[in-house]
């Protein structure tokens, strides 16, 4: 069902919208389809029940006064002069008598109406056999069954233009006793336009009435909506967001304000946060500059020098705590960059990097120190843990995934997903003597996700661990 | 000019730092005077002939960095920030408002000293203040501003450089128009990391052809001179 799901509208508006709309549409239809064929049946009956007791007329006259069938009487020329009125309502009925029923191919034999006919013969013990109604094109009758009555719709038009042309006559075949077929045509009055029209006419204005309120409620409720998560998305990504006004119904606005208070909330909460990580990194790196500082008295230069890693690692790991903390407040502004670019001055920190740029650049809306320190982390994690790195970009419209891949030893899959916990190396052999906080990953996974995307990590199939990590473009 | 022993001024509200620093910085021949905040550190900024003063950014007070502007607006010594935050708004707010450098803590003491000295060398050989801290560059629509380190396209895209090629693309635009040797872009962009030995010039050029030029194999704006080097050729606006 793919081409149904490529028009299935994916927002709520759209849907309200479409199901709405279609399930007028069919009803519509379905009413449409109803009054048409009622009115088309009825049409036929009517005429039919004309042509049936016209019939059985002449054949009673014949029977009685020995009058030919289809020779008018003065009698019946009277009856029907003094009534003139009906005349003119009913339209006339041809009758022919001929030694062969006139069969036309391509008419539609009405059973039931044919059936009715029947039983109305028998009780009137009018002695015909092998009737046969049908309903047939006006254009293929025969010119004596066609031609008088057209010329009376011809006349009847005269008077209003606005008559339709009959499409459509009922045609009677019937057996005489003394082998001779009576056949009898007559037009079916036209399917009436106007009832036609006012159906249109009738859908369209509940399309009107209904659709357009339809489509302000669900503007209504789906304008907040967007905008909810719009800012939604933003929030622990763009630093500052703002309050959103509450519109909409009361269910909408609701939700608008508990959102705006949960914001409320969480900022408080981020914000203490942010206090109390600053202080720390405050409070924890006079001491260690002050320690930094008085190592300088020691006279071992091998002695001193590894104190000075020793205090240049805990910073490192303050700074990696640091980061971690207040990633989700970062005060760095997102702003478009050159992702290429920033791979390969990345990669230019490190030995035996290789990179795949796509020829044509890729640009996304990102935040460079943040993403930079990410990309370093994993460049840097594939060259001292796996010799070398591989650096590959592939985007689309939405996601930039970014490949690094190295030629070490992989990691046990078991150990895959602990590797994001903080303070986690994965083997005894990666040891603190490799350097690094044991929060590269975490941090790298945590700007990932700060910038719609993720990081993960797999081992390639060739040997060698892949991190794959991507964010929206 | 140059004093035999030049005279520092360290502001620093932490006196576990400003003690051992202190003694530290005498041992290597400086004399040291020293302020535990801003106002004490203005008035013997007024009383002796500070030579460069070495200042905590964040004190209990008026912080550093708002007597970094004092003095450098008043056209005070010069000064090399001592900041705690390592994050890079911070570094560039120094350089901004008139620092001359700046250390990030815990520092090596050697590292302070040697980057006191390298100041002032500079002040003592009357070359101006380089204005490296804080220029725009602007041609054919990119812009370059060397305090933030940051370079972007015609379009506002960031292109991100390393710290290596942001060397090199900044001693070619400030000195657009002139050919300058490998051996001359050598001393401009050796770093304090060290700088790039002589292939990796021709790398490095290549590199940043790659990221600014329309068609890298025939390059506008940075030309190879034949023997000579090369040279920024595309116009150069400072803003």
């Amino acid at each position: 069902m793919a081409w149904a799901s490529r028009f299935w509208p994916r927002s709520l508006y759209g849907q309200i919208l479409l199901v709405t709309a279609s399930a007028l549409l069919i009803a519509q239809s379905i009413n449409a389809a109803l009054l048409l064929f009622g009115v088309r049946n009825r049409a036929v009956s009517e005429t039919a029940a004309m042509v049936v007791s016209r019939v059985a007329n002449q054949v009673e006259r014949l029977e009685a006064t020995g009058i030919p069938i289809g020779e008018p009487d003065n009698w019946y020329k009277r009856h029907i002069e003094r009534s003139g009125e009906r005349r003119r309502r009913s339209p006339p009925v041809a009758i022919t008598i001929a030694p062969n029923p006139i069969l036309i191919e391509r008419s539609h034999i009405q059973e039931d109406i044919s059936e009715r006919a029947r039983d109305f013969f028998r009780q009137g013990d009018i002695n015909l056999s092998g009737v046969r109604i049908s309903t047939v094109s006006t254009k293929l009758l025969p010119a004596q069954l066609r031609d008088a009555q057209l010329r009376r719709w011809n006349a009847g038009r005269l008077r209003n233009p606005n008559i339709p042309t009959p499409t459509r006559a009922v045609l009677l075949t019937a057996r005489l006793p003394d082998g001779a077929w009576v056949n009898a045509a007559a037009f079916v009055r036209p399917d009436e336009r106007a009832s036609i029209f006012a159906l249109l006419l009738q859908t369209f204005t509940l399309f009107i009435a209904v659709m357009i309120p339809l489509a302000l409620v669900a503007r209504r409720i789906a304008d907040p909506l967007s905008k909810l998560t719009q800012r939604v998305q933003r929030v622990g990504l763009a630093g500052e967001v703002d309050t959103l006004q509450p519109a909409g119904p009361d269910d909408v606005r609701q939700l608008i304000e508990a959102f705006n208070a949960m914001h409320a909330r969480v900022s408080a909460l981020l914000g203490e946060k942010d206090v109390m990580l600053g202080a720390i990194g405050h409070d924890l790196k006079t001491p260690l500059a002050a320690l930094r500082v008085r190592i300088e008295c020691v006279e071992d230069d091998h002695e001193r020098e590894k104190m000075a890693a020793t205090i240049d690692e805990m910073v490192t790991i303050l700074d990696d705590i640091l980061t971690l903390a207040r990633l989700g407040k970062s005060g760095e502004t997102l702003q478009s960059v050159d992702i290429g670019a920033l791979i390969e001055s990345v990669s230019g920190e490190f030995e035996p990097v290789e990179f795949h740029i796509p020829e044509k650049r890729v640009v996304a809306n990102i935040r460079p120190v943040l993403l930079r320190r990410a990309l370093r982390n994993l460049i840097g994690n594939a060259i001292i843990y796996g010799k070398s790195a591989q650096v590959r970009i592939h985007s689309n419209a939405n996601n930039v995934v970014i490949h690094i891949d190295d030629e070490g030893p992989g990691i046990d899959p078991a150990e895959m997903e602990s590797m994001f916990e903080p303070f986690t190396r994965a083997e005894k052999s990666r040891s603190r003597s490799t350097g690094g906080s044991g929060l590269g990953l975490t941090i790298s996974r945590a700007i990932a996700r700060a910038h719609g995307g993720d990081l993960t990590l797999s081992n390639r199939e060739e040997g060698g661990l892949r991190a794959t990590f991507s964010f929206k473009g | 000019m140059t004093k035999s022993r030049p005279h520092l001024l360290l502001v620093d509200d932490e006196a576990s730092i400003r003690d051992p620093l202190g003694k530290y910085l005498e041992r290597q021949g400086f004399r040291v005077s020293d302020a535990s905040n801003a106002s004490t550190a203005r008035s013997m900024l007024l009383s002796y002939d500070i030579d460069l003063v070495l200042l905590d950014i964040m004190m209990p007070g008026e912080d550093g960095l708002s007597l970094c502007r004092h003095i450098s607006a008043n056209g005070g010594p010069p000064v090399i920030l001592l900041t705690a935050k390592s994050e890079e708004t911070d570094r560039i707010v120094g350089l901004e408002i008139g620092a001359d450098d700046y250390v990030v803590k815990p520092f090596s003491p050697r590292e302070l000293v040697a980057r006191v000295r390298v100041v002032l060398r500079r002040v003592s050989s009357g070359i101006p203040k380089p204005d490296r801290m804080g220029d725009i560059y602007s041609f054919a629509g990119w812009t370059l501003n060397t305090a933030e380190q940051s370079l972007h396209d015609p379009e506002g895209v960031l292109v991100p450089l390393s710290s290596g090629e942001h060397r090199m693309l900044e001693a070619l635009v400030s000195r657009a128009g002139h050919i300058l040797s490998r051996d001359q872009l050598l001393d401009l962009t050796r770093g304090r990391e060290g700088g790039p030995f002589d292939r990796a010039i021709d790398n490095q050029v290549s590199r940043l052809r790659r990221k600014i030029e329309v068609d890298p194999k025939n390059p506008q704006h940075i030309k190879t001179i034949w023997g000579g080097g090369y040279r920024f050729s595309t116009e150069v606006k400072r803003l």
